[in-house]
């Protein structure tokens, strides 16, 4: 009798020559079991649709099931934002499910708070554990406090009536790449507070300032899609791509033109491109620009900005005629643009092109369609269904503040942004955090974070549970994506909105009233009409999506006349003559914030740019090196003024001189296995002292200084180092 | 019904986001081998993403190239094994069958694109992670050599939906993994025996060429030159 | 020069104890010699299965270089297999009469050399518990081996080789089997009684034997050209730049003949100290193999001069990667190519003195077998080392595993000659005698030294 694992084995060890054996006649006779018994036929399994969480881009995924095993995600057919496409990291999903350091089981703390030892308990110790802390908070409702990422959908509302309900306004979202200066960009230039639709796939001629929208920006896969369409689609038009920026990363790379740019210079440029398209009066919207915005303009020559930006006058002038004679365009700043300390003032002025341009509301270029229509029957709860995507920085820091001053006594964590590890050290987090005497964690796996806590509830992946989404783009129209479990729970875990429930349910009174039922998925029932009404439809798709045609939405008023954006400059940290290189931080692809790290095949992937796997380096300029006496490979302590942290040199023939970069991601102290001991986490080199200017997180906001040491590891790229520069070989 | 299976990359959508190698991983139980591993360079992949440099800043480029088994026509890899371990399919595959192989490593040799891949040890997968492994294929033992099959499995699924539906084949219906997922859709694949199919069209591109073509290999995979300039 | 050193004037009793002094005494110091050689030899046994039962991933090796110094060694062993039987038969049908002595030694050079070599790419399979596969036999699997695979006719070619040689090693022993059977006792007289197939040296006997080994002379030296054609084509026949190269057949062949007459003289001087051989192994052997290495390493400069030449020129950036690639990563090794196999050897070797004096021979025979191995590890890795994809370009460097599996065969091969050398005449007793037989000792002016009556195959029937 063949049992599973044995017909996997056997199965699987033939199946490929069994696949042949039907189709070949000769070779049919060479291994006994070529050919396959009579009712031997490739095992039938089922495709589930669902949500992505990977990252918070919203992709719609269907998963192939195959006896009861979760084997393979794909992207959502249906889908409207990546239809059908996935990237490496939503691909990985599966990895985190069947993760072989998944918590399996509530965990108490076991020693001393924070020491990061626990016990196993019972789902019955942890739940009252959990009440005893409610019960006790609930005495000074104000006094809880829940930190989660952004969370959309039904699970926001669960989340935020659960916080109302108690009493405690004290409900914090944190994502370290949140979009507030996009948000504040987007508010000024266009006058809506809202991520666009960037129409990518139908421009002409797209400007990217520092723009990372095919590796980690908002919705990678949507804008991947968006690009191949851009370039490929359409018959007699290519578009192309200019990207301007401090590093050739992997969106520039797939630029036509890259031009690099001092860090920081983004805006600045964009502003010299206005400048162009007013004085040479190149289209309709630039010839009517107000005279305000004429003479605001005027500082900005190309010849300005070349001294500054190092892109060359002649280049700027090219391409602003380009960008204007190539209509419609589009401009487009990325993270590095918009983490910088002048983040909001760059992303203005990006927008300013757009506005110049008049590509707003225009197919090709920006397009404000409505979202959350499909959850304005919520009316002023819609905002818990559908926030903003901003980082919650400033409300974090603040809150920190009252942590220490011991104002909470409980706190409720959950998510994956892991703000022990992505918030920078000097600013104290874990500390902070202890300060709070009761801290419970929702947590899949142990983390920097859930492991400071004092009880861990463990979570299902997204892949085991209910819940539904709204992807902040890549919507036409109203769509919501419904997530479901593909596979049975994998352990014996509780989602949070189901244990939220079953809390409001036990503290009674408002919190019961304001959340009704008896778990997640009914809730969910409720609001999409299942069981036997048309959520089972929408379950079968992955989701309402109502095919509307785009709808260029709520055409958002242009800029108040003479409001034309003050420029900015970017400001970093240190000295610069202990200090002397800025550092350029970037989400890496394959991990994103770090949440990836603990998944053996995205460490596996080699980094598009660098090739490099399973480790942290930081990439400097073979020049720089040079000067600085370091090679390829080198082992160096990268110390800015808040930290120091340790990496290996990677040369970059891309990327300014004067400038390092890093990917974010790696450094982990506690992640498991594949993510420790993988390098220093650059986090801990951004700087303590809050930034003025900046909306959000700033991610570019330091110096730092490269000192040579000796390191046991190495840093494994897949390139040959020379080999790597011998395209001429090849094509 | 005859099939002849090829694929176009289109260089000028492709990114190099990698999409297509995890894609590849969790199809095709491709094993993990770690940092130590990695660095001897013997990655497992079956499908890779070649990223050159072209000069240093200012003007540096980068390119990428993606590069899975090309399923050659006269494919160098097929003549040298002593006991037919891979063979040519009447698709115009070339097919590996792993129970045969008894790991000379001839062919990976003789393989001018250096996308076969051996299997230096047993490969384990830690448990639970063997619960994703895909049952339609096999992990592979110490000692054999392995390399991407254009999902044969994938096509086989396809083959047989559609016998039973008696139909032909749609264009498109049968996709890889890593064409499947592909987000900017640089990966194209179809059946050359049906001319109205995408890829009988990208194959007369004026923008194909094929990798080391001067080595009369003659590859079912074709590349799509990246265009140069703006507008129309 | 006093006449005292010539063998003309040696009873045969005394050449026959002189000659067979390895079969006669066994001292401790042969079993040490051999059991250092056998633990040596065990270890590399022992590191084999664990390479065997873990992986090849133990090795060195690596995508593109897949093959590594085991293929490295087995080239190297098959190319000194040239030196004893080419040499041999080429000495044998040219009348080369100062052969004699060194014939039986090279001989068995090619033997076991040929018998180490050969095992080499069944080390290296990744699945050696299935090397059968490569059998021709009806079988189960339905499955003939693809006799389109150069490893095919490579497995042809060594085991028609090997077969040939031994042959022709025991054929050109038979006559010395049966003096040892008249000269020995115990069971070695058992044993040579049973292996000299009756012979009692009647006129016919000898006529048959001469007819014989004339045959078999003839028939080895296309086998051999052919068995280090057929290895050359297991690289020339690949889409390797740096392999495929329509010289390298010919230039395999001089390589292996090249390390070939290295070797044997290396094992000369080796017998000729252990087992006091002085009087037979003559610097006059010395000399004669000298001018040959000097010759063979002019040939193999042209060869790798011509090939060098064609690819610079033409500079095919695929196959100038691999010849650069010398320059770069392996410069240590192209450069210990270049002096040990050309600019110290030959200039050594244009000089009598230096071909004479065999402190200075063995010296240069040591280089040239040491510059041949680094030819073939620039042949068989570097050209791998440097695939068309450059990307995907990566250095080898072999693991403990392969050097000691390296070192056992070294120790195999040397514990397969000491064991042949106690148990058989490893001097051609018979052919030193016939020599002896058509020798006077002649006076030139004022020395005296051998003359030796060459005896044409026809003159020697008619004298019948």
């Amino acid at each position: 009798m063949l049992d599973r694992r044995n017909f996997l084995k056997l199965g699987g060890a033939t199946a490929f020559a069994v696949l042949f054996g039907g189709c070949d006649s000769i070779p049919r006779k060479i291994i006994p079991f070529v050919i396959p018994p009579e009712d031997y036929t490739l095992g039938e399994s089922s495709w589930y649709a669902s949500g992505c969480r990977q990252c918070p881009a919203g992709c719609g995924i269907v998963v192939r099931v195959s006896e009861g095993r979760a084997k393979k995600v794909e992207g959502n057919p249906l889908h409207p934002v990546n239809r059908g496409k996935l990237c490496a990291r939503g691909q990985a999903a599966l990895q985190a499910l069947y993760h072989p350091e998944r918590l399996a089981q509530p965990l108490a703390l076991d020693g001393p708070r924070g020491s990061g030892r626990h016990r196993k308990i019972s789902w019955q110790e942890a739940l009252s554990l959990l009440m005893g802390g409610l019960k006790k908070a609930k005495e000074r409702p104000a006094s809880l406090l829940m930190l989660t990422e952004p969370m959309r959908g039904h699970e926001g509302l669960v989340a935020g009536r659960f916080m109302q309900a108690f009493g405690s306004p004290n409900r914090l979202a944190w994502d370290p790449f949140g979009q507030d200066a996009f948000l504040d960009g987007c508010a000024a230039a266009y006058g809506a507070r809202q991520i666009p639709e960037l129409d990518i796939a139908n421009t002409r001629y797209l400007l990217s300032f520092s723009g990372d929208f095919l590796e980690t920006w908002i919705s990678p896969v949507h804008y991947a899609r968006a690009y191949g369409a851009m370039r490929q689609d359409r018959p007699t038009v290519r578009g192309k791509l200019v990207h301007f920026g401090a590093r050739l990363s992997m969106t520039a790379a797939a630029a036509d033109l890259y031009l690099p740019a001092a860090p920081g210079t983004e805006g600045l440029v964009a502003l010299g491109i206005a400048h162009v398209l007013v004085r040479e009066k190149l289209t309709p919207q630039a010839a009517q620009a107000p005279a305000s915005w004429k003479k605001g303009l005027e500082k900005y020559s190309p010849g300005a900005v070349a001294a500054k930006s190092g892109v060359s006058a002649d280049t700027l002038a090219a391409v602003a005629r380009e960008f204007a004679s190539n209509q419609p365009g589009l401009a487009v700043a990325g993270t590095a643009a918009g983490s910088c300390t002048n983040g909001k003032f760059q992303h203005v002025a990006v927008g300013l092109l757009n506005v110049l341009a008049g590509n707003v509301g225009k197919e090709g270029g920006v397009l404000f369609p409505d979202r959350t229509a499909e959850f304005s029957r919520y009316g002023r709860e819609a905002r818990l269904l559908a926030p903003d995507p901003g980082s919650g920085y400033p409300e974090l820091r603040a809150a920190m503040e009252r942590m220490r001053k011991g104002e909470f006594r409980m706190a409720l964590l959950a998510g994956a942004s892991n703000p022990a590890f992505t918030i920078p050290p000097a600013l104290k987090f874990s500390e902070a955090l202890l300060s709070v005497p009761f801290v419970v964690s929702f947590a899949s796996f142990l983390d920097e974070t859930s492991s400071l806590s004092d009880l861990i509830l463990p979570a299902p992946t997204f892949l085991e549970a209910w819940g539904d989404d709204i992807a902040p783009a890549g919507h036409e129209g109203e769509a919501v994506t419904l997530l479901q479990p593909v596979v049975d729970t994998f352990r014996d875990t509780r989602s949070m909105p189901d244990v939220l429930i079953a809390a409001a349910r036990e503290l009674g009174g408002e919190a019961a009233r304001a959340l009704p039922w008896g778990s997640f998925k009914e809730c969910l029932e409720k609001a999409y009409g299942g069981p036997g009404g048309p959520m089972e439809k929408y379950l079968q798709e992955g989701g309402i999506f109502r095919g509307r045609k785009s709808s260029v939405g709520r055409l958002p008023r242009a800029p108040a006349k003479g409001n034309l954006p003050e420029l900015e400059e970017a400001t970093f940290d240190g000295d610069p003559a202990k200090y002397p290189l800025v550092l350029h931080l970037y989400p890496s692809i394959a991990l994103y914030d770090g949440r990836g790290a603990n998944l053996s095949w995205l460490q596996e992937l080699p980094d598009p740019v660098t090739t490099a796997v399973w480790r942290n380096w930081v990439e400097i300029h073979p020049e720089t090196a040079r000067k600085l006496g370091l090679s390829d490979g080198d082992g160096v302590i990268v110390s800015s003024p808040a930290g120091k942290i340790e990496a290996h040199v990677a040369f970059h023939p891309g990327i300014a001189q004067g400038v390092a970069s890093m990917p974010l991601g790696q450094g982990h102290g506690k992640f498991g296995r594949n993510a420790e001991g993988r390098g220093g986490n650059p986090f801990a080199l951004l700087p303590a002292a809050a930034q003025a200017g900046c909306a959000g997180f700033p991610l570019q906001s330091t110096r730092i200084a490269l000192e040579k040491t000796s390191m046991k590891t190495r840093l494994v790229r897949t390139a040959h180092p020379e080999g790597q520069w011998k395209i001429g070989n090849v094509m | 019904m005859k099939h002849r299976w090829a694929m176009a990359i289109d260089l000028d959508r492709c990114t190099g986001c990698g999409a297509c190698v995890v894609a590849c991983t969790a199809e095709n139980n491709i094993p993990v081998i770690g940092e130590e591993e990695a660095a001897k360079g013997r990655l497992m992949h079956w499908i890779r993403v070649n990223r050159y440099w072209e000069e240093e800043n200012p003007g540096a480029r980068a390119t990428y190239l993606p590069v899975p088994c090309q399923h050659c026509q006269r494919a160098p890899c097929e003549i040298v094994c002593p006991v037919y371990a891979t063979y040519h399919s009447e698709d115009g595959l070339n097919a590996m069958v792993y129970n045969r192989c008894i790991g000379t490593r001839y062919c990976s040799n003789n393989c001018p694109y250096s996308v076969r891949v051996f299997n230096w040890y047993d490969y384990r997968w830690e448990k639970p992670l063997d619960e994703q492994l895909s049952p339609d294929l096999s992990v592979r033992s110490r000692g054999v050599m392995e390399k991407c099959t254009f999902c044969i499995q994938r096509i086989r699924r396809v083959k047989d939906k559609a016998a039973g539906e008696g139909r032909k084949i749609r264009d498109g219906e049968v996709q890889p993994a890593c064409v499947q997922t592909c987000p900017p859709g640089a990966l194209i694949f179809g059946d050359l025996e049906d001319p109205d199919s995408a890829i009988s069209r990208l194959f007369k591109d004026p923008r194909r060429f094929r990798l080391f073509e001067h080595l009369g290999t003659e590859p079912h995979v074709v590349y799509l030159k990246r265009r140069k300039g703006a507008g129309a | 020069m006093s006449g005292e050193h010539l063998l003309a004037r040696t009873d045969e009793a005394q050449l026959y104890r002189e000659l067979s002094r390895s079969n006669l005494v066994t001292t401790w110091k042969w079993f040490a010699g051999a059991g250092t050689l056998a633990l040596v030899l065990l270890w590399g046994i022992g590191v084999f299965v664990y390479m065997m039962m873990t992986g090849m991933g133990v090795t060195g090796l690596n995508r593109p270089v897949f093959w590594g110094i085991l293929i490295v060694n087995f080239v190297f062993w098959i190319g000194l297999s040239h030196s004893g039987t080419l040499i041999s038969a080429i000495l044998r049908l040219t009348h080369a009469t100062w052969r004699a002595p060194i014939l039986r030694a090279a001989e068995a050079m090619t033997a076991f050399s040929l018998m180490v070599g050969g095992l080499f790419p069944l080390i290296h399979l990744g699945r050696n518990w299935r090397f059968y596969y490569t059998i021709p036999y009806p079988n189960e699997r339905g499955l003939w081996p693809n006799m389109r695979s150069p490893l095919m006719w490579d497995a042809v070619a060594i085991n028609t080789y090997l077969i040939g040689s031994l042959t022709f090693l025991y054929v050109g022993m038979i006559p010395d089997l049966a003096i040892l059977r008249d000269k020995s006792e115990g069971w070695r007289r058992k044993q040579y009684s049973i292996l000299s197939l009756g012979f009692r040296g009647t006129h016919a006997e000898w006529r048959r034997y001469h007819r014989a080994s004339t045959l078999f002379a003839i028939l080895i030296i296309p086998v051999a050209v052919s068995v280090h054609s057929i290895v050359s084509w297991d690289f020339a026949m690949a889409k390797v730049p740096g392999w495929h190269s329509t010289i390298f057949a010919p230039y395999f062949v001089v390589g292996a003949i090249f390390s070939g007459i290295a070797g044997v003289v290396l094992v000369m001087a080796v017998l000729r100290r252990v087992f006091r051989l002085e009087r037979v192994l003559t610097p006059l052997h010395f000399d004669n193999l000298g001018k040959l290495l000097c010759m063979m390493s002019l040939i193999w400069a042209y060869f790798y001069f011509a090939e060098f030449l064609t690819v610079w020129y033409n500079r095919n950036p695929e196959e100038w990667e691999v010849f650069s690639s010398y320059g770069k990563s392996y410069l240590p090794v192209f450069l210990l190519m270049i002096m040990c196999n050309f600019v110290i050897p030959f200039p050594m070797l244009c000089m009598k003195k230096v071909r004479r004096s065999i402190p200075a021979i063995f010296f240069a025979s040591l280089l040239i077998v040491v510059g041949m191995y680094c030819e073939r590890i620039l042949i068989v890795t570097a050209s791998l080392a440097r695939r068309n994809d450059p990307f995907i370009w990566h250095n080898y460097f072999p693991t403990w595993v392969e050097l000691s599996i390296t070192a056992a065969s070294f120790a195999m091969f040397g514990l397969l000659y000491m064991v042949f050398s106690k148990i058989f005449p490893i001097m051609a007793i018979s052919d030193i005698k016939e020599r002896l037989f058509h020798t006077t000792e002649r006076a030139f002016g004022g020395a005296s030294a051998e003359a030796i009556a060459r005896v044409e195959e026809g003159e020697e029937e008619g004298s019948a």
